[in-house]
């Protein structure tokens, strides 16, 4: 093997040929487990040959299980896309949210936001109705007024690092315990629904759905990526990249309504996954280091993998029974980072 | 809350191409004042100008076009690459919707060679020397390429060796440099002028000769100091009394 080709499969070049394979591989797998075991080739005839019953220009007709056309079309791939889309989303605001805090603990847990969409979504769905747009409005609402929460407490501190972070837990901790407190007086069955909901679950996905968060994520991504130079700099200190230009307060007050806009979204079609925002930034900036532009392409590469697998052990595990995926994520995830930094010291 | 001076009665001029240094005890206010000439702080009252604009007009970006800074201390707080930092420099340079080009890594890569760390480009920052890590910080001051350095007490902390070697750098940019130091004796070797401070107000500036004589050390810092020639530079030389002049018994 030359060293040229050597030295590809290695660096930067050869980590992204790596992981874009991981994601490839992960979405079909997303695709083929289940209930109804699919193998790759059932998949790629129902992906690309025909749809079942048609006639082709050459009079030849198509051939496709309709049952797996069915399965893959409508149940798998909007549900694959949508883990894809919840973890790369959740992993790319923990990444963002470390960076602007420095803080290598922040995710949108830590901020209230997590908790503000949840409370804001399970307001709307015992309270106004159970459509998804309201839904998504309280989620929306709900992460916002969590994020006005944080700043009003840490008042004009709020530059402050140290206590915009104490003023996002307490504001996570509180709108936790209303969280808490609507479940409680909820009726049992409707109690139990909304329980399973805020621990996280992809069962429900529909192409539909898709489009906010796809949206909103790429709306995201594109401004992190005009912002990179920015995010960077506020990466060595508020003090040195005021020296250098950067507006560092507005810059970071723009980035949490982002996150908080993200999470939200997130939160509201899929509910609470919490772990995934924390552990995938950590990893990526250990294989790649620290510049953000390509912290936020692993983000998206190995977050949106991490969920896809996730759901599909939080499917297969039990027979006839679907795991919530937020004991999925915690459980896999808390136990991976223990290993990581174990074995590894792991080097934030 | 209680609002404090820290500054007063300034005033000064700091002309092109000059190496200045500001020296002074603990607590004299050298770092507020570069704070204010880089634009972090704002004077509640006077005013500074660059190039005989108010510094109030220039927006952050215009002012770290014109002003590179080297801090006390400089730490990433997520292992940055040594090159990642260094590269930091092309941000008031660069428009938020361009990207970096073959010759911009070409011209980062130059600076690393001038500072002497090309070598330990790809090496994380956290891991550098102090020395190194103040070295980094002018050649990302180089790649910022901006009219005025300024470096706040740029050789705390470093052996004498790399003391030497961060002000010869800075000297080498050609540029206008101002520099806050306590060693008063490389401030000589190094300053073409002085500005003494104590209690937030300006006790001298002057040429080196002028500010530093036994009655400013003695009033200033508190301390008995011989001043003669040094031999190599033909600036003041200050050797301090150990025996007389301190406060602590």
């Amino acid at each position: 093997m030359s060293n040229s080709f050597k030295n590809f499969f290695s660096g930067y070049a050869g980590i992204t040929f790596w992981v874009s394979g991981l994601l490839i591989l992960s979405i079909l797998f997303g695709l083929s487990a289940g209930s109804v075991s699919l193998s790759f080739q059932q998949i790629f005839a129902a992906l690309f040959n025909c749809t079942p019953g048609t006639i082709s220009d050459s009079g030849e007709i198509c051939m496709v299980n309709p049952t797996n056309y069915k399965i893959i079309w409508e149940i798998r791939f909007p549900r694959v896309l949508m883990a894809l889309l919840t973890g790369a989303g959740l992993s790319v605001t923990g990444a963002i949210l470390q960076s602007v805090t420095r803080n290598p603990l922040a995710d949108p847990y830590l901020f209230g936001i997590s908790s503000g969409s949840a409370l804001g979504a399970v307001i709307a769905m015992t309270a106004i109705s159970g459509a998804v747009v309201s839904i998504t409005f309280g989620a929306l609402i709900g992460g916002a007024f969590s994020v006005l929460l944080m700043l009003t407490l840490a008042g004009r501190s709020a530059v402050q690092v140290e206590r915009l972070l104490l003023s996002g837990v307490a504001v996570s901790f509180m709108l936790a315990a209303f969280t808490n407190l609507i479940l409680y007086h909820s009726e049992p069955e409707i109690a139990a629904t909304l329980l399973f909901w805020i621990m996280g679950s992809f069962s429900n996905s529909q192409w539909s759905e898709l489009l906010l968060p796809f949206v909103t994520l790429s709306l995201g991504l594109t401004l992190f990526v005009i912002y990179r130079r920015w995010l960077n700099a506020v990466q060595a200190g508020d003090e040195s990249a005021h020296t250098l230009g950067v507006p560092v307060n507005q810059l970071r007050l723009t980035m949490l309504i982002l996150c908080s806009a993200i999470t939200a979204v997130l939160v509201a079609q899929v509910g609470g996954i919490g772990f995934v925002g924390l552990m995938i930034p950590h990893i990526c900036r250990y294989i790649v280091g620290a510049q953000i532009q390509r912290i936020l392409f692993m983000c998206v590469m190995l977050g949106g993998s991490f969920m896809i697998w996730v759901d599909v052990i939080a499917r297969s595990l039990l027979t006839h029974q679907v795991l919530p995926v937020g004991v999925v994520t915690s459980a896999i995830g808390s136990f991976f980072f223990f290993v990581i930094l174990k074995r590894r010291g792991l080097s934030v | 809350m209680k609002e404090i001076q820290i500054l007063n009665s300034l005033n000064f001029s700091i002309f092109e191409g000059e190496f200045v240094g500001i020296i002074g005890p603990n607590g004299a206010g050298k770092s507020s004042l570069l704070r204010c000439m880089y634009r972090k702080n704002i004077p509640t009252s006077g005013s500074l100008k660059l190039y005989q604009q108010p510094i109030e007009s220039y927006s952050r970006i215009a002012v770290a076009r014109q002003i590179a800074v080297v801090l006390q201390e400089s730490s990433s707080h997520f292992e940055l690459s040594l090159f990642d930092v260094v590269a930091m420099g092309m941000t008031p340079r660069k428009s938020i919707l361009s990207f970096d080009t073959a010759s911009e890594h070409e011209e980062i890569r130059a600076a690393l060679g001038q500072v002497d760390l090309l070598h330990k480009a790809t090496q994380g920052f956290n891991s550098l020397s102090g020395g190194e890590k103040q070295r980094a910080m002018i050649a990302r001051a180089i790649v910022q390429n901006s009219n005025i350095l300024l470096m706040d007490e740029p050789t705390n902390h470093l052996d004498i060796q790399h003391q030497i070697d961060a002000l010869v750098l800075a000297k080498k940019m050609n540029i206008t440099v101002v520099v806050s130091l306590h060693d008063l004796n490389l401030a000589a070797a190094f300053c073409d002028r002085l500005i003494l401070m104590d209690k937030g107000k300006i006790i001298a500036a002057d040429s080196c000769e002028q500010v530093l004589n036994q009655d400013n050390l003695k009033n200033v810092f508190s301390v008995d100091a011989k001043v003669d020639k040094h031999p190599f530079h033909g600036g003041p030389r200050i050797t301090f009394d150990l025996g007389g002049g301190s406060n602590v018994e």
